[in-house]
């Protein structure tokens, strides 16, 4: 932890040694997110640039309050909904009883690997893959999502239960075709 | 459904919560440029910033210059006879031959472009000075000017140009869409010039420090001879007192900064007590009365003779004091067994009033909310006040001034500086400064006078 202040003020003073040496530690968790926000691998890569540089330069303002990590976390995050919110209109309110009872219970999970998993939010509509990034992975409430998105926290819970439902369908396809080339 | 609806999200949460995948080498390359470049731009604004204020100045300077030239020329003009003005015109409508024509049919009031080909220049001038003639005791500022020069132009002009009709009451209506479009181009560049005004960081602010000095080793302590020079043999006490003032600081990029402002500060002095007494007492009694001499083991100096004019010398220089008729003088205390009853005690004031020019540059060590930096520049000090006066707190026996003090010295800055955001514009500093004293505050040789300064600035500034 000590060594870690040090790296930051060192960032804080604008250190070129150990910019590098804090990107070395926190790319990859980084690229990650971005990897999982993002409509494919050019577009995070993209994230990652842009969000490294936010992240030196608003660096100043790391109080040393809080997980660092979480810190930077935000920033990509926000980052992405920047991105987002600029390239697509977000969608309004729909019903979502239609979506209740149809998820499928599936033991295939386990046989997922990260990369296809990937591969399926990737493919979400940007808003649902939003959504379901923030609340299922990233741990946001409805109301931080709906605040942070400048959507109702109605279209906040029908795009999660679109986007566990177009997830369920892929993840129960792609498990039963693993499961017949395992037989 | 709660159930499957769990599992779901577990699933990716299990797999994407710790989700690591390194990524490709030039992504690091693009940062590095990214970073590279913001920090060329920096240096561009700082250049920028500069230029604008050298710019500016000039821009001062010039427009003060040619507001009294153009004073002295309206009164030359007004001197001009009728026939020169009949003269004037003439040369006017040559100016304005027909292959200008094509600028004048533009309509004059939609751009003032239009008036900037030198020779248009040049008749709108003559007509200018045919104006100023005709008024010649009101100045009209110098938008008045361009259209009354206009308005006199177009007049001036026979009525096959069908300019006469023009004026600026619908010149806004004639706008062609390229005239609108070039406007929006200004109007954009000029916003644009304020953001990045932004950019660069201004402050204003005020400080204030006590001010402790001390001499250099250069003590010149020898008394002066002459029938009425008293020396201060212990007297190199400087008054702590403020200075203090306004700063102004332009940040150039992250860490290099550039202060000035304008700064009050005395030079002051007092020394040990004077012997005072008057007509018809003598300082000394007994054996020491009259013609009294200087007098090295009994640490007195006196006066033998009383004139009305004293001189006192002290680490800064010669102070002169006019004093009432019959008054004496001498570097003793009324305690010693030699004074008598009537000498008062005094303190002997000197004060030497500098206002401080300083030209720092600032480097920031930490930049934090709590930074820390260092700081050094010139100082230049001009002389505003010099006053001598003996006296108490309650009175004023006599006042003076201190010789050759040269009315402008320069002196050096070090310091170190721990600065603390309060807001995000207002920030409190505290700086541990220590002054050099470059050049002698007096001109006469033998006062090499070159106190240190030391003091604590505590200031408050506001930035933008």
């Amino acid at each position: 932890m000590e060594e870690l202040e040090i790296l930051i003020t060192d960032c804080k003073a604008g250190k070129r040694e150990a910019q590098s040496r804090l990107y070395q530690l926190y790319a990859p968790m980084l690229f990650g997110v971005c990897l999982r926000y993002s409509r494919d691998r050019t577009e995070a890569e993209d994230s990652l640039h842009e969000g490294f540089v936010l992240i030196f330069n608003k660096i100043d303002q790391f109080a040393f309050k809080g997980s660092f990590e979480g810190w930077m976390k935000k920033i990509m995050v926000n980052l992405s909904l920047e991105k987002c919110r600029t390239r697509f209109k977000m969608q309004s309110v729909e019903d979502i009883s239609i979506y209740d009872s149809q998820l499928a219970d599936a033991d295939v999970y386990a046989d997922m690997n990260a990369a296809k998993l990937l591969e399926l939010i990737q493919n979400l509509p940007p808003q649902y893959r939003l959504v379901f990034n923030m609340y299922a992975i990233d741990g946001y409430s409805h109301k931080e999502i709906s605040q942070a998105l400048g959507i109702a926290e109605g279209t906040s819970k029908s795009n999660l239960a679109r986007a566990r439902k177009i997830l369920q369908d892929k993840v129960v396809e792609m498990g039963y075709i693993g499961r017949v080339y395992a037989e | 459904m709660q159930n499957s609806e769990k599992k779901i999200d577990n699933l990716f949460q299990d797999k994407f919560a710790d989700y690591m995948v390194v990524p490709p080498v030039e992504v690091w390359d693009k940062i590095e440029a990214s970073l590279d470049e913001k920090k060329k731009k920096r240096r561009v604004f700082f250049i920028w910033g500069m230029s604008s204020a050298a710019s500016l100045l000039l821009a001062f300077l010039g427009g003060w210059y040619f507001s009294n030239h153009m004073n002295t020329s309206s009164e030359l003009v007004s001197a001009v006879t009728n026939s020169s003005l009949s003269k004037v015109v003439q040369t006017d409508s040559r100016a304005v031959s027909p292959d200008q024509n094509i600028l004048l049919q533009q309509p004059v009031s939609k751009n003032y472009a239009a008036v900037s080909s030198s020779k248009e220049m040049k008749a709108v001038q003559h007509v200018k000075q045919d104006e100023t003639s005709e008024q010649a005791t009101v100045k009209p500022n110098f938008f008045d000017r361009l259209l009354n020069s206009r308005n006199t132009l177009l007049k001036s002009k026979d009525s096959d140009y069908s300019l006469v009709a023009m004026n600026s009451n619908n010149a806004g209506e004639d706008l062609s869409a390229k005239d609108r479009a070039i406007i929006e181009a200004n109007m954009a560049i000029a916003k644009n010039v304020n953001r990045e005004k932004k950019s660069g960081n201004w402050a204003v602010g005020v400080q204030a420090s006590p001010a402790y000095r001390f001499n250099s080793s250069e003590k010149t302590d020898y008394p002066l001879t002459g029938t009425s020079v008293v020396n201060q043999a212990n007297s190199d006490q400087y008054v702590t007192n403020v200075m203090g003032g306004l700063k102004v600081e332009y940040s150039s990029g992250k860490r290099l900064s550039f202060q000035s402002g304008v700064s009050y500060g005395e030079v002051s002095q007092r020394s040990g007590k004077v012997g005072v007494a008057y007509s018809g007492h003598n300082l000394f009694s007994g054996a020491l009365s009259e013609g009294v001499q200087y007098d090295n083991t009994k640490n007195y100096f006196g006066l033998a003779n009383t004139t009305t004019n004293v001189a006192l010398s002290t680490n800064i220089g010669v102070a002169n004091i006019e004093l009432p008729a019959g008054t004496e003088v001498a570097l003793a205390s009324p305690s010693t067994g030699f004074a008598r009853e009537e000498v008062k005690n005094y303190d002997f004031d000197q004060r030497a009033g500098y206002v401080e020019v300083p030209f720092n540059l600032r480097f920031m060590l930490i930049e934090q909310r709590m930074g820390l930096y260092v700081l050094g520049g010139l100082n230049t000090n001009i002389l505003v006040s010099n006053t001598v006066a003996l006296g108490s707190e309650t009175e004023v026996v006599a006042k003076g001034q201190i010789e050759g003090l040269n009315p402008m010295t320069f002196s050096s800055n070090l310091g170190l500086g721990f600065n603390y955001a309060i807001t995000k514009h207002f920030n409190f500093s505290l700086e541990p400064m220590l002054k050099f004293q470059l050049t002698s505050l007096n001109s006469q040789s033998v006062y090499n006078s070159k106190p240190y300064t030391a003091g604590v600035f505590t200031g408050l500034s506001y930035s933008f």
